[in-house]
C-alpha cells in the first residue's frame, strides 16, 4: 500500500515569482489524485516539490509522515513519470526498465527477471530486447510506467504522461494506468491540464490556479459543486452571469444582471451588494417553447434570440444571446426537431435555481476581505 | 535545381540561340570544375614529384618513377624523433582538451546567470586569437615561473585553443540532450556519479570520439602555436616546415602523400560511418512508426475492452 | 553562488569540483593570465645603452681595485725590505729568492730595481704608490655615483618604449601595415571566391554531387597548412611547374621571379584559408528555407536582388565567421611567409619571431604580439558591427 502525501502550507517561489502559494492538503495513501489547471498554474512545481528536485521556500512535505526537507529525488520513495517519458535512448527495453535495480546493485539476472515480470504486466512481453527508439508511442509510455514501478515506489507522481498520445490511445492509456493503480495500492499523484482525463480517472482533484489550489474534491464534487468562478469555468463549460447580489436569504442569492433579475444555490455565504456571478451548465438550460405553466416554468427565465446552431452528433449546441448580454450556450438532445432554430428567431431559456450557483467574483471577493 | 543558382540572371536575358537554361548551367560547371582544379592541381603536382627521380622536387619533366623518397623519408631518423614528439604532444592535447572542453561545455549549458556570456566569450575567444599570440603568451607565462619552452609547453598552449573546438562539439550535442533523462535517473534512485557515467557519459560518448580525433588531428597539424611554445625540440610539422622552405629533395613530397592517404582515407571512412548511422536511425523511426500502427490497429480491433487487457493479467504482489 | 548549488543539487560534489576546476584552470591559468603576463611583458622595457654603461663602468671599478691590490703588495714587500735595511743588515735582496718563488706574481723587474735601492728611494717609491693608491679609491668612488645613476637608468620599468619602438621603426611599421592590408585582401578574395560556392554546394546541388563535393573540400581542408603552401611554392618557385610551362611556351625567355613582393605570400594564404570561408558560409546557407527562394522568384526578384535581400541577409553570421577566421589566420599566418616569402616579402609574424628568437627582446617582441592580438580584436568587432551579429552567432 502506498504512503499519504502532506503538504504543509507549502510555498515556493522563484524570485519574485510565486509559483505555488500556501498549499496545503493531504493525499491519503493509496488514492488517485489529480491536480488540474492551465499551464503556467504551478502544478508542476507541486510535483518537484514533492520528487525532491527541489525545495519548497516554506512550509513541509511528507510523504508517510516523515519529513523530505534536505533529501534529494534519489532518496525519496517516489517515482516520476515524465511528461516526455525520458526513456533512456541508448539502453534496450528491458535495461530501462531494470535500470532503478542497476543502480541499487542487484545483480544482472535477478534484474532481468524483474524487467520480465514488469514486461509481462505491460502487455510487451516480447520487446525486452528492442531499443526503446523501436517503440511505438504507447508502448513507451507503458515501459515508461514499469520502469517507475520497478523500484516499488510508494508514491508514483505523472507528470501528464499522456500528453503526446493521440486522443483514441490516449483514452485507452488512462484505463491501463487505472488499472495498474487499482492493482498496486501506489499513491498516484497525476499532474493534467486534461479535465476529461482528471474527471475519469482519479479519486480526488486539487484545482490550481495561479499557485492557489481552488478546490479539492471528488469528481461529481468539483463538478457540479465549484466553490469558486475559477472552478466553474475551467472545469466543464458554465454559462457565466455577472452582477451584484440583490437579496440573500435561505440558501439562495438573487443577483441583478444584465439578463435580469436571476436565481441561484448561495453556497459560499454571498450577502447583499456583493458583486458575483451565476453560472449555469449548458446542460441545466432548458429551450422553453410557452407551454410550462405557472408551477411548472423554471425560476430564471431568459428572452433571446437564436445566433447560431451546431450539430456535435447525439446532442446540439445552441448559442444564444440575450438583449445586452453576451453568447450563451444550451446543450440540446438530439431529439427534437431542430429546424425552427433559425438565426435571429425569439426563444426563451430557462434553469432552475437549484442547478445554478452563485459565486463571488474574485477581484471583488479579496477587496472585500 | 540549376536555376537556383547563382546564376539564375541567364532567364531573364534573351540569349540568341543557346538556352537560357544551358547557359546557366554551363557558368556553373565551369565556375566549380576550375575551383575544384584550383583546389586539387597543386596537390597533384606535390604528389607526382614524390614519385620523380630529380633530386628536387620538381613534377614536370616527369624523369622516372621511384619509390626512393620514401626510403629516405623511412630511413631519417630526426623525421622520426619528430613524429615521437608529435605523438606525445598529441596525446597530452587530446586529454586536455576533452578534459577542459566537456568541463566548459557542462558549465556552460547548464549555467543560466548573467556571467554566461563573458565566460562563454573569453573560452571561444582562443578560437578567434592568431595561434602565434597563444604560442607566445604561454611561452611568457611559463618563463616567468622558470618553465622553458619545450614539450610541455607546447601541449599548454595547443590545448588552450583545441579544448575551444572540443567544447564547442560537446556544447552542440548537450543541447540535444534532454535533461529529463538526467532527473529521471536520479529519480530512480541513481547517485550523481552514476547519473554521470551511466547516462551523461553513454550520451557524450561519440562526441568524446570525435573530439579526441579532432583535438589529436589539430594538435598533430599545428604548426602557428607550436613554433614558440616549443623550444629547442621539434615536431613533425615543424621539421616538414623546415623541410619545405629549403625543399633540399621530395622527401618532404613523399611525406605529403602520406599525409594526403591518411587525409583521405580518414575523411571516406568518416563519410561511409556517417551513412550508416543516418540508415540506423531512419530504421529505428521506421521500426516505430510500424509500432505505431500496429498498436493503433489493435485498438481498433478491441475497442471498447480498454484496459481490460492489463486488467486480466496477473500483476505480482508488490514484493515489500 | 546560487550558481554552484544549482550544479551540485543537479551533478553532486564530485562532478561539480571536476567541472568547475576544469574551467578555472582553463580560463583564468590557459586564457586570462597569460595573456595578461604578455602584455605586462610588452610594457616592460630596460634601456640597452644604459645596461652596457653599467657593464663599462663596473668593468673599469674591477680593473681597479686589481690595480690597489697590486700596489698594496708592492708597498708591502718594500716596508719588508726598509725595515731590513734600516736594521743594519746585509742586503737580503741575494736571499729573497724563496719570497720571490713564494710569490709568483711579484715582478722581477721591480725586485730587481729595489735590490739596488737607498732607503730613501724605497719611502719615495711607497709615497708614490700610496698615492695611486688614493687615487684610484677616489675614481671608484666616482664610479660608484655614476654606477648607481646608470643603475637606475637600466632598471627594467614600466612604459610604452617598446610601443613606441613599432612606431618609429619605419620598416617594421611597414610591415605591419603591409600584414593587415594583405589579409584583408585575402579575406576579400576568398569571400567573393567563396560565396558561390557555398550556395550551390547548400542550395543547388543534387544530394549525390553536393555530398561528392563535400567531400573534395574536406579532404584539402584537413591537409596540413605547411603543405598546401608547399603544393604552391612548387608552383611558383623560379624552377617551378608554372615558370617551366612558360619558359617551355616561350611566353618569357627568364623565369618570373613570383616570389619577390608579397604576391606568392598572398596567392598562398588565399589557397590554405580559402576553405575556411566556404564552410560557415555553406553552413548558414543551408539551414535557409529554400521556399523562401523560390517565392522570391515567384515575385519576380531578379537573381541578384533574391541574394541581397534574401540568402545574403540569412548568411550574415556565416560571412562574419568566414571573414573573421581568414582574417586571423592570414594576418597571424607564420607558415606560409616562411616558405613562400623571399627576402623582400616578411610579414608581421616573423617580425615578431624575430624579436623573440633573434633580438632575445621578449618585451618588444610581446608588444608586436599584443598590437597583432588588438588589430584582430578590431577586425573581429567591426565585423560584428558590420554584419549585426553577436558572439553566440560567431561561435557557432
Amino acid at each position: 500500500m502506498g504512503m499519504d502525501v502532506e503538504l504543509d502550507r507549502v510555498t515556493m517561489r522563484f524570485g519574485d515569482f510565486t509559483a505555488v502559494r500556501n498549499a496545503d492538503l493531504t493525499i491519503r495513501s493509496g488514492e488517485f489524485f489529480s491536480f488540474l489547471g492551465p499551464s503556467g498554474c504551478g502544478k508542476t512545481t507541486i510535483l518537484r516539490m514533492v520528487s525532491g528536485f527541489i525545495e519548497p521556500s516554506e512550509g513541509f512535505v511528507r510523504i508517510g509522515g516523515r519529513d523530505m526537507a534536505g533529501l534529494g529525488p534519489n532518496k525519496r520513495p517516489t517515482a516520476l513519470i515524465f511528461q516526455n517519458l525520458a526513456l533512456f535512448p541508448l539502453m534496450k527495453v528491458w535495461e530501462n526498465i531494470a535500470f532503478g535495480l542497476e543502480v541499487r546493485g542487484i545483480g544482472k539476472a535477478a534484474r532481468r527477471k524483474r524487467a520480465e515480470e514488469l514486461l509481462d504486466l505491460i502487455a510487451l512481453t516480447d520487446q525486452a530486447d528492442k531499443l526503446v527508439t523501436e517503440l511505438s508511442g504507447g508502448q513507451r509510455q507503458r515501459v515508461a510506467t514499469a520502469r517507475a514501478l520497478a523500484v516499488e515506489p510508494e508514491v508514483l507522481l505523472l507528470d501528464e504522461p499522456l500528453s503526446a498520445l493521440d486522443l483514441k490511445l490516449r483514452q485507452h492509456m488512462r484505463a491501463e494506468l487505472r488499472a495498474i493503480q487499482k492493482k498496486t495500492g501506489v499513491t498516484f499523484i497525476y499532474i493534467t491540464h486534461d479535465q476529461g482525463e482528471a474527471l475519469t480517472m482519479s479519486d480526488r482533484i486539487g484545482v490550481m490556479s495561479q499557485g492557489v489550489i481552488e478546490q479539492v474534491g471528488a469528481p461529481e464534487e468539483v463538478y457540479s459543486r465549484p466553490h469558486t468562478a475559477f472552478v466553474a469555468t475551467f472545469v466543464g463549460e458554465n454559462n457565466p452571469f455577472p452582477g451584484r447580489v440583490d437579496e440573500a436569504r435561505e440558501g439562495y442569492a438573487v443577483l441583478e444582471t444584465s439578463h435580469g433579475r436571476l436565481r441561484a444555490v448561495n453556497r459560499e455565504g454571498l450577502r447583499a451588494g456583493d458583486e458575483a456571478s451565476i453560472f449555469v451548465r449548458p446542460e441545466r438550460c432548458q429551450l422553453l417553447d410557452g407551454a410550462e405553466t405557472a408551477g411548472s416554468a423554471p425560476d430564471n427565465t431568459l428572452l433571446t434570440a437564436v445566433e447560431r446552431v451546431d450539430l456535435e452528433g447525439a446532442y446540439v449546441n445552441l448559442f444564444v444571446r440575450g438583449d445586452q448580454g453576451r453568447s450563451l450556450i444550451v446543450h440540446l438532445t438530439n431529439d427534437r426537431d431542430l429546424t425552427g432554430l433559425a438565426p435571429g428567431r425569439q426563444v426563451t431559456i430557462g434553469f432552475a435555481a437549484d442547478a445554478a450557483v452563485a459565486l463571488p467574483t474574485p477581484g471583488a471577493a479579496a477587496a472585500a476581505a | 535545381m540549376a536555376e537556383a543558382t547563382a546564376n539564375g540572371q541567364a532567364r531573364q536575358r534573351p540569349t540568341g540561340g543557346v538556352s537560357a537554361e544551358t547557359l546557366t548551367r554551363w557558368t556553373v560547371n565551369a565556375y566549380l570544375l576550375l575551383f575544384f582544379a584550383y583546389m586539387f592541381l597543386p596537390l597533384l603536382i606535390m604528389v607526382v614529384a614524390a614519385f620523380n627521380e630529380p633530386g628536387i622536387p620538381q613534377a614536370i619533366p616527369f624523369e622516372g618513377l621511384t619509390f626512393h623518397w620514401f626510403e629516405e623519408l623511412f630511413g631519417n631518423a630526426k623525421i622520426w624523433a619528430a613524429v615521437v614528439n608529435s605523438l606525445i604532444i598529441g596525446v597530452g592535447v587530446v586529454v586536455l582538451a576533452v578534459t577542459f572542453g566537456l568541463s566548459g561545455a557542462l558549465l556552460l549549458t547548464r549555467l543560466q546567470t548573467r556571467g554566461r556570456t563573458l565566460i562563454y566569450g573569453v573560452l571561444v575567444s582562443p578560437l578567434l586569437t592568431p595561434g602565434i599570440i597563444l604560442g607566445i603568451s604561454t611561452l611568457v607565462f611559463w618563463n616567468n615561473l622558470g618553465v622553458p619552452g619545450g614539450l610541455f609547453l607546447a601541449v599548454l598552449a595547443q590545448a588552450t585553443f583545441i579544448s575551444a573546438y572540443c567544447m564547442l562539439l560537446f556544447m552542440a550535442r548537450l543541447q540535444r540532450f534532454d535533461r529529463a533523462l538526467e532527473e529521471a535517473a536520479l529519480d530512480l534512485g541513481a547517485s550523481h556519479q552514476q547519473v554521470f557515467w551511466k547516462i551523461t557519459l553513454p550520451f557524450l560518448r561519440p562526441t568524446i570520439f570525435t573530439a579526441a580525433v579532432l583535438a589529436f588531428l589539430q594538435s598533430f597539424e599545428n604548426f602557428n602555436t607550436t613554433v614558440f611554445a616549443i623550444g629547442g625540440e621539434t615536431t613533425l610539422t615543424i621539421q616538414l616546415a623546415s623541410m619545405a622552405r629549403l625543399s633540399l629533395t621530395p622527401e618532404v613530397n613523399a611525406l605529403a602523400v602520406i599525409f594526403i592517404v591518411i587525409t583521405v582515407v580518414a575523411a571516406v571512412a568518416f563519410e561511409i560511418k556517417r551513412r550508416a548511422e543516418k540508415a540506423e536511425q531512419e530504421r529505428r523511426i521506421e521500426a516505430a512508426k510500424r509500432a505505431d500502427a500496429e498498436m493503433a490497429a489493435s485498438l481498433d480491433a478491441t475497442l471498447g475492452g480498454t484496459g481490460e487487457s492489463l486488467g486480466g493479467r496477473g500483476l505480482g504482489p508488490q514484493p515489500a | 553562488m546560487g550558481a554552484v548549488q544549482d550544479f551540485v543539487r543537479r551533478y553532486g560534489g564530485v562532478m561539480t569540483a571536476y567541472i568547475f576546476a576544469g574551467c578555472g584552470i582553463w580560463m583564468i591559468g590557459m586564457i586570462v593570465l597569460p595573456q595578461l603576463l604578455m602584455l605586462e611583458k610588452s610594457l616592460t622595457y630596460s634601456d640597452p645603452a644604459a645596461s652596457a654603461q653599467v657593464a663599462q663602468i663596473q668593468a673599469r671599478t674591477d680593473g681597479l681595485f686589481v690595480q690597489i691590490t697590486r700596489a698594496e703588495r708592492d708597498i708591502a714587500r718594500l716596508q719588508d725590505r726598509l725595515s731590513a735595511i734600516e736594521a743594519g743588515e746585509a742586503d737580503p735582496a741575494a736571499g729573497s729568492g724563496a719570497a720571490t718563488l713564494l710569490n709568483p706574481f711579484a715582478s722581477p723587474s721591480q725586485a730587481e730595481d729595489a735590490a739596488a735601492a737607498t732607503p730613501e728611494e724605497l719611502r719615495a717609491e711607497i709615497e708614490t704608490l700610496q698615492a695611486r693608491i688614493a687615487e684610484a679609491r677616489a675614481q671608484i668612488a666616482a664610479n660608484d655615483a655614476e654606477l648607481a645613476d646608470s643603475q637606475a637608468a637600466a632598471q627594467p620599468q614600466y612604459g610604452l618604449y617598446n610601443y613606441e619602438e613599432l612606431v618609429e621603426n619605419d620598416l617594421n611599421r611597414a610591415i605591419f601595415f603591409k600584414t593587415i592590408w594583405a589579409s584583408v585582401l585575402v579575406t576579400f578574395v576568398c569571400l567573393v571566391v567563396c560565396y558561390p560556392i557555398a550556395f550551390y554546394l547548400a542550395k543547388a546541388a543534387p544530394g549525390e554531387q553536393a555530398a561528392l563535393l563535400m567531400l573534395g573540400l574536406i579532404v584539402p581542408y584537413w591537409i596540413n597548412e605547411i603543405l598546401r603552401t608547399f603544393a604552391w611554392l612548387m608552383l611558383l618557385s623560379d624552377g617551378g611547374v608554372i615558370n617551366d610551362l612558360l619558359l617551355w611556351l616561350g611566353v618569357v625567355a627568364e623565369p618570373i621571379r613570383w616570389r619577390d613582393g608579397s604576391g606568392a605570400v598572398i596567392v598562398g594564404m588565399t589557397y590554405a584559408y580559402i576553405l575556411f570561408m566556404v564552410f560557415p558560409i555553406y553552413n548558414t546557407i543551408d539551414t535557409l528555407d529554400k521556399n523562401q527562394i523560390e517565392a522570391a522568384r515567384d515575385l519576380g526578384a531578379p537573381w541578384w536582388r533574391i541574394h541581397w535581400r534574401v540568402v545574403i541577409p540569412h548568411a550574415k553570421p556565416g560571412i562574419a565567421v568566414g571573414c573573421i577566421m581568414t582574417f586571423m589566420l592570414a594576418a597571424g599566418s607564420y607558415a606560409v611567409p616562411l616558405i613562400l616569402g623571399g627576402t623582400t616579402s616578411k610579414w608581421f609574424t616573423e617580425v615578431i619571431y624575430d624579436a623573440f628568437n633573434e633580438g632575445n627582446d621578449w618585451g618588444l617582441g610581446s608588444a608586436y604580439a599584443f598590437t597583432l592580438l588588438v588589430t584582430c580584436i578590431l577586425f573581429i568587432l567591426a565585423m560584428m558591427r558590420l554584419f549585426k551579429v553577436n558572439l553566440q552567432d560567431i561561435a557557432k
